[in-house]
């Protein structure tokens, strides 16, 4: 089973997010705070990271650039969840090392076929 | 009109069709949002009821997804729903442009009017064509996130609510599980155990690590392990409970087991063990106790019986001899008759004891005295070789109990433990006060509660082996060679015992020796001075009246010779009738009645009130080959009767005779 790690510091939305994953056959773990999320991301080896970009410890940039400097090959799957609204965010985190990027809210009929695209079938 | 309904749970599908229909709709069924969009775009209905939680696509996505389409933005949305409904739920839905939020349940009349209400004010334009005011994307989808999580936590209530509604349940199942005695496991299809809790019998033959994730055949014995999983197999099959009962060693002792194999979930099955060692224990002492008892109906009526023959046989042979010179060669000849004769009473005395029909005369005593008395006697039995070993314990209680069965007990119990100890040994004699509770009684048949005294009788010798013991009080089985043994010894002193109420167990272990306990209950007060044998009358001849009444015509006859030769005047009746007409017709005095108690129409009680009724001062014998306790049980007789058990002697009548007319 294809596991999906989430770093989000809010709790109704990582309860929705997992929600979605595990109803779609998903295996999620959680992170609430960046440094968890680094270590979790390079030691319980997830197939994708979900990653919110506004935690309270760490700017989610610094986390990114945390874990790609850190891995091996480069080729965790690693999506941004954002809320910044403005054009040029993407292109931003992009360029930063990130694979995707899903905005807030969150549309629960897209999020699956971004992950998808990254992390493949569940199973 | 054509109305669409759209809900995942058939059942309530199939109710809204059913009040749609009636009133005249067509209808058209989705289970979820996906399904619905497409047959919506196929079949064009006029109006769309649809639930809220449903897989694939939601109600609300649904409703966003019509209202988004140019062709239905005028179609009537309702939204017909239950789960985690609140207040927001129905804000959410017209903001999405549903024009109306029913929530069920709704009886059918008060839904149908809503609904039908709703197309009247839309075909009259009264309701302005709904348009979802969410205008941007990003508005939807937040309230959108917020109605999913409000539902999602909802639904962990609920969940929560379950686990803990699950862990109450598991919980009750545990506590119900430890208060059953028995031992629980569960195997799988292979017969592998996969779960156990422990019980009563669970000896330390295996450690509960030691069989779970094993199989039967890895922990049991082959035939046992073979069984076991026949009966899984069978149980999983049939969908029945199973028995089975087998045995096995713990703790070096055989134990036995009941097992019962009920299926379970998971093609695994369910077997509660339980210990029935104490139950086929007790089992085995109530059959040996019914056989015994059976037995000694059978052993007493045969005594009965014969009892009249030898009574019989040595009185003609006792006459015989009395009238035949000493010299004469038929001297010798009646003299061997009399003396199988007695041999042959003194075994139906035993079969009488042993059926506990023995004559007796109980008294209070002290167990102490009586055997400290008897030692004597009992070191002449057992011989020089066997050391004898008196323990009495200290104040002992009374019992009452006729002396001469303590003697008969002890001269059992002490030839038996003579002839089990090959060359030297030890006979160990010991007393003492015991009481005797419920837990006791409970694992010995035939035990109760209260206090008793205690015999036990010990030897060194050889030890029984199981099937002598099953059969020890078995009257004529004997383990000594043919012509040694009766077979009579311990089916006596089990006689006697029963007979005083107590009881008797045996331990005995091969090579080592055996021990008889014999248990007898206590009775207040203190021991009564031994009764000194009255003294015989000196003559035994006499010219008074006797009346014999008797329904056996031998024994009437013998009595009447036997009296007839002593000077007596008899007076024959084979009948109580016959007995009360010779009385009436009869001139002279009639000094002596001697009756039979079992008659047929009239008991020898009934007799002598008649008969006293006639002549007051007459003097009355009873005779019976019942015992005097079985006739007194009866109410036959009272007790300061006189009364003579056969088989007698002639002796032995003519001397009561004599003894009652001088009284």
């Amino acid at each position: 089973m294809k596991t999906i790690l989430i770093i989000e510091d809010n709790d109704d939305n990582m309860k929705l997010i997992c929600f979605i994953l595990e109803k779609n056959g998903y295996s999620t773990i959680r992170a609430v705070t960046g440094r968890d999320g680094i270590n979790m991301a390079l030691k319980d080896k997830p197939d994708l990271v979900l990653l919110d970009i506004q935690l309270p410890d760490m700017n989610g940039i610094e986390v990114l650039k945390a874990i790609r400097n850190s891995e091996a090959d480069g080729s965790l799957p690693i999506i941004a969840v954002t809320s910044f609204a403005m054009s040029g965010d993407r292109q931003h985190l992009l360029s930063a090392g990130c694979n995707g990027y899903i905005e807030k809210p969150i549309n629960p009929e897209t999020i699956i076929e971004e992950i998808r695209l990254y992390a493949g079938e569940p199973l | 009109m054509k109305i669409l309904i759209v809900d995942d749970n058939a059942d309530a599908r199939y109710i809204l069709k059913k009040t749609l229909a009636s009133a005249g709709h067509q209808v058209l069924e989705a289970e979820n949002g996906k399904i619905a969009l497409s047959l919506a775009q196929e079949h064009l209905p006029d109006l769309v009821i649809s639930d809220i939680l449903m897989p694939e696509m939601d109600g609300f996505q649904f409703c966003r997804r019509i209202r988004g389409n140019d062709t239905f933005r005028d179609m009537p949305f309702v939204f017909y729903t239950a789960t985690y409904t609140d207040a927001k739920d129905e804000e959410f839905a017209l903001s999405l442009g549903a024009d109306q939020f029913l929530r069920k349940p709704m009886d059918g009349k008060g839904f149908l009017a809503a609904i039908q209400n709703l197309v009247r004010k839309t075909a009259q334009g009264e309701i302005p064509a709904s348009t979802s005011i969410l205008n941007t994307e990003k508005t939807y989808l937040k309230l959108y996130n917020e109605r999913l999580i409000q539902k999602l936590e909802k639904k962990i209530i609920d969940l929560e609510e379950e686990t803990e509604a699950r862990q109450q349940a598991e919980a009750n199942l545990k506590a119900t599980m430890e208060a059953v005695p028995d031992m629980i496991f569960r195997l799988d299809r292979q017969a592998r155990f996969l779960d156990f809790k422990p019980g009563k019998g669970f000896a330390p033959y295996v450690s509960p690590d030691a069989f779970i994730g094993r199989t039967a055949d890895e922990v049991l014995p082959e035939e046992i392990a073979r069984q076991t999983l026949a009966n899984v197999h069978k149980a999983l099959e049939t969908g029945r409970t199973i028995t089975y009962d087998y045995q096995l060693p713990a703790k070096g002792k055989v134990r036995d087991y009941e097992a019962r194999y009920a299926p379970a979930t998971n093609n695994e099955v369910v077997a509660i063990v339980r210990d029935v060692t104490e139950l086929r224990n007790l089992q085995k002492q109530l059959l040996q106790a019914q056989k015994m008892e059976a037995v000694g109906h059978l052993a007493g009526g045969v005594a009965h019986d014969f009892n009249n023959m030898l009574s019989i046989i040595l009185g003609y042979a006792e006459m015989a001899v009395n009238r035949v010179n000493v010299h004469d060669p038929l001297y010798g000849d009646l003299e061997e008759i009399i003396n199988a004769a007695n041999r042959s009473t003194s075994l139906v005395q035993q079969l009488l004891a042993f059926s506990r029909q023995q004559p007796v005369t109980p008294q209070v005593l002290d167990l102490n005295h009586l055997i400290g008395n008897g030692q004597k006697m009992l070191g002449r039995l057992i011989g020089e070789d066997i050391e004898m070993v008196f323990i009495p314990g200290h104040a002992l209680w009374s019992i009452k109990i006729d002396p001469s069965q303590i003697d008969q007990i002890m001269a059992n119990l002490a030839v038996n433990a003579r002839d089990a100890i090959e060359g030297v040994g030890q006979l160990t004699i010991e007393t003492g006060n015991i009481v005797i509770d419920e837990a006791y009684c409970q694992m010995h048949h035939g035990a109760n509660p209260g206090k008793f005294v205690s015999l036990t009788v010990s030897d060194s010798g050889t030890g029984m082996s199981r099937e002598t013991l099953d059969h020890l009080f078995d009257p004529f089985y004997t383990t000594k060679p043919v012509g040694s043994g009766t077979g009579l010894g311990l089916s006596t002193v089990y006689g006697i015992v029963k007979q005083n109420n107590g009881f008797v167990y045996v331990y005995s272990e091969l090579d080592h020796g055996t021990s008889f306990k014999i248990y007898f209950p206590n009775v207040e007060g203190p021991p009564e001075k031994m009764e000194l044998p009255r003294t015989k009358s000196h003559t035994t001849k006499g010219d008074e009246t006797i009346l014999i009444v008797e329904d056996e015509r031998m024994i009437l006859k013998l009595c009447q010779t036997v009296l007839q030769r002593q000077g007596y005047q008899v007076l024959c009746a084979s009948s109580p009738e016959e007995a009360i007409i010779l009385c009436k017709n009869h001139d002279g005095p009639i000094n002596l009645l001697i009756t039979d108690v079992v008659m047929p129409k009239m008991n020898g009680k009934e007799l002598k009130d008649r008969i006293e009724a006639m002549r007051p001062n007459i003097c009355v014998l009873f005779m019976s080959g019942y015992t005097y306790q079985i006739i007194q049980a009866r109410g036959v007789l009272d007790e300061e009767l006189n009364f003579i058990q056969k088989p007698f002697s002639t002796a032995d009548l003519v001397c009561k005779v004599r003894q009652i007319l001088d009284d």
